[in-house]
């Protein structure tokens, strides 16, 4: 499917069916969503296919209405839908392309990158990485200068990283009033910080601790999990030159059916961002 | 005070020891044999070992897959680019008030 997308230039949009300002491709998919499919079962995502013009050939549901074989699985479904509106397309060629990966960065600026991962084996899409950026000053790097002797830090202070370990489009921790998911809003835990071995040139200390992650629910829910990081240092220096580290943890999740939580493991992964400035990285 | 020989038991533990000073050091002996796990400190964490788990967990190209698509921020810069460069575009439609399709988290 990946392959698939290649040729084209991807964007997403999101919003509601009352907004004034909604673009013409969206009003046009919408039109087509709940006026002529009407009251069909259908999810709160579609695709569509626009040619160079804007103008829409192909929009389908992202949840499957009619498989065309007995266990067509999504990815399938989505590729033959894709398939379908490159069809409808009238492009003399639509040249190959091999995009290089290129991951969320801050254009520049240095920062960390955290991989979220929702180890659920029940819905597998929550196993795909989610990846989030997030710009660090010289204040948030001060805060773990290289240690001369072990000391204690408190998990807070490093909440503006430590805030995104958090799984994606979990329905249950999402406001009922205004359907925006809670974001964390309490970071606890002492960790500690060690001077480890480094090598000639670099010096390394280790980051590590239980971390407790609490959301704006106000019903008591939280999590936690332990941290592990590698920071290292240029031996003349005390600001880190990179981060490096994981968290795993345990997130419960409320299973509607049977009523009881189920402890599905979250995993988390830093590691810094060069800053192209920062003679340090 | 009665002594007993507890030498064929320990050798190591005093074998002259009042009887009753015997028994309570082997059961100390043996408290702090199952307890040793518990209260001798861990290890401290390596770093060559978070470093490992840290390469072990982080995903890789085939997981982070749906970078390799050129994503732009917006529809109006997409249907600019797409004008200009002759391609289509896929449009992702969220009929919801929050949503950040690009990093995961909504």
């Amino acid at each position: 499917m990946v392959r698939q997308l290649q040729p084209f230039i991807v964007t997403s949009w999101h919003g509601h069916r009352n907004d004034t300002d909604l673009p013409k491709p969206v009003r046009d998919v919408w039109n087509w969503k709940f006026q002529v499919l009407g009251d069909m079962r259908q999810s709160n995502v579609d695709l569509a296919v626009l040619d160079p013009d804007g103008r829409v050939m192909h929009s389908f549901d992202a949840f499957e209405r009619f498989p065309l074989w007995q266990g067509e699985s999504l990815a399938e479904y989505t590729a033959r839908e894709i398939k379908r509106g490159l069809g409808l397309l009238d492009l003399a060629e639509i040249p190959a392309r091999n995009n290089p990966l290129r991951l969320p960065d801050l254009d520049g600026k240095q920062g960390i990158r955290i991989f979220v991962t929702l180890k659920d084996d029940r819905m597998r899409a929550y196993r795909a990485p989610i990846v989030e950026v997030v710009p660090m000053s010289t204040a948030d790097w001060q805060l773990l200068k290289y240690p001369q002797q072990p000391r204690e830090l408190q998990a807070r202070e490093l909440h503006k990283w430590l805030s995104q370990v958090y799984p994606p489009g979990i329905m249950e921790r999402t406001d009922p009033r205004t359907k925006k998911v809670y974001a964390i809003s309490s970071t606890e835990g002492t960790l500690s910080l060690s001077p480890a071995t480094g090598t000639g040139t670099m010096q390394q200390a280790i980051l590590s601790g239980q971390v407790r992650l609490r959301d704006e629910g106000n019903d008591g829910f939280s999590y936690q999990g332990h941290l592990q990081v590698v920071l290292t240092y240029p031996v003349d220096k005390q600001q880190p030159s990179s981060l490096r580290g994981v968290f795993e943890g345990v997130y419960p999740r409320r299973d509607r059916f049977q009523g009881r939580n189920r402890q599905v493991p979250l995993e988390a992964v830093f590691e810094s961002i060069p800053g192209k400035q920062d003679p340090l990285h | 005070m009665l002594v007993t020989n507890y030498s064929w038991w320990s050798p190591r533990i005093g074998a002259s020891l009042p009887v009753e000073d015997k028994r309570m050091r082997s059961a100390l002996s043996l408290c702090l044999l199952i307890a040793a796990p518990y209260w001798l400190p861990a290890d401290p964490p390596d770093a060559g070992m978070i470093l490992e788990r840290y390469q072990q967990k982080r995903p890789d190209a085939r997981q982070l897959a749906m970078y390799r698509l050129d994503w732009t921020d917006s529809i109006e810069t997409a249907l600019d680019r797409s004008r200009v460069e002759g391609r289509p575009v896929m449009l992702i439609v969220i009929h919801a008030r929050y949503g950040d399709i690009t990093s995961g988290h909504c």
